[in-house]
């Protein structure tokens, strides 16, 4: 009945929890770091808590590598965990983008006079929408494949 | 029409409360963890001639009344005898809810069985033959989906028959071992002679088990003393001959009971292969990355309520802005025409600028309770509690807070130990309510940009660690005890239900709509007449009554550097802490943002955010406070440790914030 999550699916999922986890340390650190500089490289802008929260995601992912390497399906739960979270982020990082957009247009606020979409793009945003990919994929597979075991 | 008064009770988060709304039609708040009910409530429902009368009491594992919860819904049972009891059982964790129920069934109540949450049973492959179990335990059972109103007419349905003695009822009888048996038929006999209200062998059961309430119960009646005395004997002779305490061997027999029952009625279909709820809980309760993710969602959180909601703030901020302008071109009786302008449009319209804020703090804070999140929230925080001596519970009562900090003292009742549970009471409100948002998002957004959603989050970082600390200060100096053991129950996660967000968000939304419509809007008149009059006083002015006010406080305040009117506006804020932004829009107009931004630098408007999130709980909570210890000792203590916390925590911040700006 059951057909057993292969090892080459938990290893394929912890190779890309290493790019992902890898890619939001990179982006965490460089918005931590760059609270001292207060430039904005490319889409990355100076947010000490979204550093924060980008390094807790990418660590999220890291965690579970080890365990996946070694065939632990219950360790599919950092990948899971850690892409739902990228994918809230892109979620508020959008809604910010439309919210400064009507502030912008809309509202005509004068604060945001000079605004455009560049100014409210975050790189989470586009990362976010590969883990979006991820976490569905991994759902999708759980609830396929590994959900449940017949008794005999 | 008949009326038929049911009592509806089952273990803490079975869907009670959702059961409870779709029997009633009532949006009574639900949550996803345990502890949601903490007093009881009613609702009726009109069904085949009859009116059906719930009662919703709070979640109880037995009837042991170790806390205030439990014994409200003990004393309801036994004092009250509702003509029907409901037993909301948790279909998918039947060993441990039916031990409430063979409780319920030894008090000689009649009780139905609501089996609820049988959808999640069934996806866990559990296969339950409800006749069966309904024969064993010798009451009626109704399978129920709370979520999905099923079973909700066939509850009523058989709670009327019940209550007309239309079903036959042959209630199981524990058999307990044989020594037990006769101290509960010696007792039981004593006992029917000095009362007839209560089953006497479910008193006598209670007199062997210790039961402190039941033993000061009956040492209150006349004779009560010697039938006490007489079970203490027994409790002896009991522990002598089977070598434990009764307590426990009563325990294990009801455990064994149901154990039998559950071979013979359920079975398992498949298991999970992988339980969904461990491989989340892996992650989110996990040692390392618990807290991290915890305070991840928490500014997630601040974003989706500051930024998100900022358009729809302003947009109503234009709207009452050109409302403004619209009447003050009316040519209309001047004080009329100051009223409206300077009191409704400037003050009370100030407040009401922040509704969206608050809706969608609501919001977000309903997914998370709803998803079952919160209840991981609390455990990763019961972690570092544990290690100071507190309390677990005491996190669920501060989460709480977050949204009232009325409700969350209430839920402190949950605590069964009275120094923990008063420490919880005590430490509340410095948890950053929902009244305090507007309040701390007009000051942060006026004086920090776009660091604004910073500013707020380290308010509330700020709330959590002071109600720590508080507490741990309390425990050690004030309150010593030893911690009672708290085992916390963590609900499966499940997706959001939009009919319980709405629900949710808005019954907590509506209240500060209600408040805003009746307490906000009343110190508006007061505070337009304070500023208007003495006759001749220019309007706000310092010689207006409320600028004599202003400043004869002022001096108390002056070391932070606010000014009298800011002075009066915290004095305001007493009755309820939006009332600062009323008194503030009143006392300086419509443009009271821009001169606001005058008065204060950023290291003083941050040591007034910090003032702003101690100082004095609103009056509201003040007398929950005091209905909740029974002390104007401890009321007042609240009172003063805040005010003097607020004063040296702003002073402290303003130093340390104009050192780093």
């Amino acid at each position: 009945m059951v057909k057993n999550v292969s090892m080459s699916y938990l290893r394929n999922i912890a190779i890309v929890s290493m790019v992902l986890g890898l890619i939001y340390l990179v982006i965490g650190i460089v918005e931590i770091v760059s609270i001292f500089t207060q430039y904005r490289i490319f889409l990355i802008p100076a947010d000490i808590i979204g550093g924060f929260v980008a390094v807790t995601i990418g660590l999220t992912y890291i965690f579970g590598i080890r365990g996946l390497f070694r065939g632990n399906k219950q360790d599919l739960g950092f990948p899971l965990v850690a892409s739902i979270l990228a994918a809230l982020y892109f979620s508020i990082y959008s809604l910010i983008l439309l919210a400064d957009a009507a502030e912008c247009y809309i509202l005509k606020n004068e604060e945001y006079s000079g605004w455009t979409p560049m100014h409210s793009l975050r790189i989470e945003i586009l990362v976010g929408a590969i883990a979006i990919i991820i976490a569905v994929g991994i759902w999708r597979r759980i609830k396929k494949d590994m959900f449940f075991e017949k008794i005999s | 029409m008949k009326e038929i008064v049911v009592a509806v009770i089952g273990n803490p988060n079975v869907g009670k409360s959702t059961l409870f709304n779709e029997l009633t039609g009532a949006k009574q708040y639900i949550g996803n963890w345990p502890g949601v009910t903490v007093e009881k409530k009613e609702g009726e429902k009109i069904f085949g001639g009859y009116k059906i009368r719930f009662v919703d009491l709070p979640g109880t594992y037995g009837l042991g009344a170790s806390s205030i919860d439990e014994r409200i819904a003990r004393d309801y049972i036994i004092f009250e005898k509702p003509d029907v009891v409901v037993d909301i059982v948790d279909a998918s964790n039947l060993d441990r809810n039916l031990y409430l129920a063979l409780e319920l069934i030894e008090t000689g109540t009649r009780v139905v069985i609501a089996l609820n949450m049988m959808d999640i049973a069934e996806s866990k492959g559990i296969s339950i033959d409800v006749d069966a179990l309904s024969r064993e335990l010798g009451v009626p059972i109704v399978p129920t989906v709370a979520t999905k109103g099923e079973g909700v007419e066939e509850l009523c349905s058989i709670i009327v028959q019940v209550a007309e003695g239309k079903i036959s009822y042959r209630p199981l009888k524990v058999k307990y071992p044989d020594t037990i048996e006769e101290a509960i038929m010696e007792i039981s006999g004593l006992l029917s002679r000095i009362t007839e209200d209560i089953n006497t062998r479910w008193l006598a059961i209670k007199l062997l088990m210790q039961d402190k309430e039941v033993i000061r119960y009956l040492e209150d009646m006349e004779n009560g003393k010697k039938i006490v005395s007489v079970a203490r004997n027994y409790v002896e002779k009991i522990r002598s001959e089977l070598g434990e305490d009764p307590l426990f061997i009563i325990a294990e027999a009801r455990y064994g009971k149901i154990s039998e029952i559950l071979q013979r009625t359920v079975s398992r279909v498949y298991v999970e292969a992988v339980d969904i709820s461990d491989l989340f809980d892996r992650v989110l309760t996990h040692r390392f990355l618990g807290l991290p993710i915890f305070f991840a969602i928490l500014w997630s959180v601040f974003l989706f309520t500051f930024n998100v909601a900022a358009p729809i703030v302003d947009g109503i901020d234009l709207l009452f802005g050109w409302m403004g302008e619209v009447i003050g071109s009316w040519d209309i009786n001047p004080p009329l025409k100051s009223f409206l302008v300077d009191g409704v449009i400037s003050g009370f319209g100030s407040v009401l600028v922040f509704v969206p804020n608050i809706f969608f703090l609501f919001l977000a804070m309903s997914i998370l309770e709803d998803v079952g999140y919160m209840s991981r929230a609390a455990f990763n925080l019961d972690r570092i509690m544990r290690k100071f001596g507190l309390h677990g519970k005491s996190i669920i009562s501060m989460i709480l807070g977050f949204g009232c900090n009325i409700l969350a003292i209430m839920s402190a009742r949950t605590i069964e130990s009275e120094e923990d549970r008063l420490t919880t009471v005590l430490v509340n409100p410095l948890i950053p309510c929902s009244a305090r948002l507007p309040v701390l998002i007009m000051i942060a957004s006026i004086f920090f940009g776009r660091y604004a959603p910073l500013a707020l989050f380290s308010m509330y970082v700020l709330g959590i660690f002071l109600a720590l600390f508080m507490a741990i200060l309390i425990k050690k100096i004030i309150l010593r005890g030893v911690v009672s053991p708290f085992v916390m129950e963590l609900p499966p996660y499940r997706l959001p239900s939009t009919k319980t967000i709405t629900i949710h968000m808005w019954n907590r939304g509506s209240k500060f709509l209600r408040k805003a419509g009746i307490i906000i809007f009343s110190a508006t008149i007061i505070i337009w007449a304070l500023a208007t009059f003495p006759h001749g006083a220019e309007f706000g002015g310092p010689d207006s009554y409320i600028g004599m006010l202003g400043r004869f406080i002022e001096p108390i305040l002056r070391p932070l550097g606010y000014n009298w009117q800011i002075a009066v506006a915290l004095f305001f804020g007493f009755i309820a802490k939006e009332v600062f932004i009323d008194a503030l829009g009143v006392i300086m107009g419509g443009d009271y943002e821009a001169k606001l931004g005058a008065m204060l630098s950023p290291a003083q408007a941050y040591g007034l955010m910090v003032f702003v999130l101690v100082y004095v709980p609103c009056l509201a909570t003040l007398a929950t406070i005091k209905s909740e210890t029974g002390s104007w000792r401890w009321t007042i203590f609240v009172l003063l440790y805040e005010l003097i916390l607020a004063f040296i925590l702003a002073f402290v911040f303003t130093q340390l914030v104009g050192v780093i700006i």
